[in-house]
């Protein structure tokens, strides 16, 4: 039996984990549960015909207005659309900002990934257009709420909007929702399944990870701040190849982790922080390979690693230690369990659960973010027949840990962006992160 | 005496397994599909060979776990026949 109304779309396990996220932020004074993905466009388009794509697909999709409700008995979050208005409303905002210089550029920038969206009010994406003085070429952000849409979902919304992919006359809302979700608890089975990812939770919890957030010594603004960097085509081969040689065939995660993990454990000690282990969520794409589908809903199971500061010595220790876990993950079914606790917390208050995660890590959530996109697909080599010349994707980073660091691969050339609490760490030291991290990565050992 | 798994059977069990486990069956993924270029990734790799480990009783050596041998459902099929054999 269907519970669920046309106008009611129901949040899944990783959707309220989301929002959970979005409520811990928000509580330490942050812009919520936000990421970007920023296009470096060769040429400009034209503002108006991007308004009226993105209110045609608001029309076709009415979910892209809708706003968060719970349900009155259960509490259960859910998405409450109004068909009639679809495109009507003042959101999603286009706003254009110009930019004289570099330092212009990163302040503007900036301040849009501290923007907090109005989600109360259905604001669940907005656009950015930053032109810079006389050139021909401009940047274009798109930042949306994570509740709606994990990376992979927006990449290809935001590839309709640039009319990158092909939108077929048959691809109605319901097809690009995850659905099939009921409003009743999971029972037996589910539970079981559950209990085993809330024992290794508590089994990391054993070797407590400690965040640069909580330690640091002085007030710090909430606002983020990050950095990017890119490598060539060849350097990427190289990395690929070494990835490949040390980690095993299609490894390649194990070797991004060893070389940023590995750079993260020297940080913390250089500020005197030693934790008795390290912590990496990594977040796992749940989406059949071969599809972007469905867009409007997070696919993600996030998998946790564990690592004692011994093991953060080597690349070795690391990719070894890393093998064994996913291997163990596998075996153990840690995702499906993943999975299943995010149902079960469906049913519990956005507050309760993020307090649950925190209290399992005495304190923290975790020491560092991982995420990695992966290889993306050529949906955005262009953007309203506009040449692509980047792509960069700015991920909010939960606080605490505060700091995370994503890998991502555009027109064949691998991409690290390190999104941290701005102050926590300088500039300089961010900065300063990324180019020993490259050196990792381009040497296959911890220098 | 232990029976020995035919190459179909293997290749059957295993491309039913990756069709509805691991890909879209938009994709409609052929015994010759080179699973690498249509999405394979680290955690679909294991997932497949964990497949192999519970339902052939058989681990494949980190050695042959590279892109010429798992680049297809036949490719790896052949694989865990040869190791079967040769068991």
């Amino acid at each position: 039996m269907n519970f669920w109304k046309a106008n009611k779309v129901p949040f899944n396990g990783a959707d309220c984990l989301m929002l959970a996220f979005d409520w811990q932020m928000k509580r330490l004074g942050f812009s919520g549960n936000q990421a970007q993905i920023i296009l470096g466009l060769d040429g400009r388009i034209s503002e108006p015909d991007l308004v009226d794509r993105i209110h045609a697909l608001k029309l076709r999709f009415p979910i892209l207005g809708a706003v968060i409700k719970r349900g009155i008995l259960n509490w259960n979050p859910y998405w409450k659309v109004n068909e009639k208005n679809g495109a009507a409303g003042s959101y999603p905002l286009v706003r254009r900002h110009y930019a004289e210089n570099d330092g212009d550029l990163d302040l503007i920038k900036r301040d849009i990934l501290n923007r907090r969206l109005d989600i109360h009010r259905g604001e669940l994406f907005c656009f950015d257009l930053i032109y810079r003085g006389n050139s021909s070429d401009m940047s274009v952000i798109m930042t949306w709420s994570h509740m709606l849409m994990d990376v992979h979902g927006a990449e290809y919304f935001l590839a309709m909007v640039g009319c990158s992919v092909p939108i077929e006359k048959d691809c109605t809302q319901a097809g690009l929702l995850s659905g099939n979700y009921t409003e009743r608890l999971p029972v037996g089975s589910k539970w079981r399944q559950a209990r085993k990812s809330f024992t290794w939770v508590d089994e990391l919890g054993n070797k407590p990870p400690i965040s640069l957030y909580t330690r640091t010594d002085r007030p710090l603004a909430p606002r983020l701040d990050y950095r990017v960097t890119a490598f060539t085509r060849s350097q990427t081969q190289t990395i690929s190849d070494l990835a490949e040689k040390s980690g095993g065939f299609l490894n390649e995660s194990a070797y991004y982790i060893a070389a940023a993990m590995g750079e993260f454990s020297r940080l913390m000690e250089s500020k005197g922080i030693f934790p008795d282990g390290y912590v990496v969520p990594m977040s796992i794409d749940l989406r059949k390979k071969g599809s972007r589908l469905p867009v409007f809903s997070n696919q993600a199971a996030t998998m946790l690693y564990g690592f004692t500061p011994e093991e953060l010595r080597s690349f070795g220790r690391i990719l070894a230690s890393f093998t064994r876990q996913a291997q163990m993950a596998i075996r153990e079914d840690l995702i499906a369990s993943n999975v299943s606790a995010m149902e079960l917390c469906r049913f519990v208050p956005s507050r309760f659960y993020a307090r649950k995660i925190r209290q399992a890590f005495k304190g923290e959530i975790a020491s560092v973010v991982f995420a990695n996109p992966g290889k993306a697909p050529a949906y955005l080599s262009t953007f309203m027949a506009r040449p692509v010349k980047y792509q960069h994707h700015v991920p909010t980073i939960v606080v605490p840990p505060g700091m995370g660091i994503v890998f991502y691969s555009f027109d064949q050339r691998l991409h690290i962006t390190l999104v941290y609490v701005e102050s926590m760490i300088t500039p300089d030291e961010a900065e300063g992160f990324l180019e020993v991290v490259r050196r990792h990565l381009m040497s296959g050992q911890l220098i | 005496m232990q029976t020995k798994t035919s190459l179909d059977t293997i290749e059957a069990q295993l491309l039913d397994f990756v069709r509805c486990e691991i890909y879209d069956p938009c994709l409609g993924i052929e015994a010759d599909t080179h699973l690498i270029e249509a999405g394979l990734d680290s955690f679909s790799l294991l997932k497949i060979l964990v497949f192999i480990e519970k339902k052939f009783d058989l681990i494949i050596p980190e050695a042959e776990i590279n892109e010429d041998r798992m680049r297809s459902v036949q490719h790896i099929s052949q694989l865990i026949h040869e190791l079967l054999e040769s068991k």
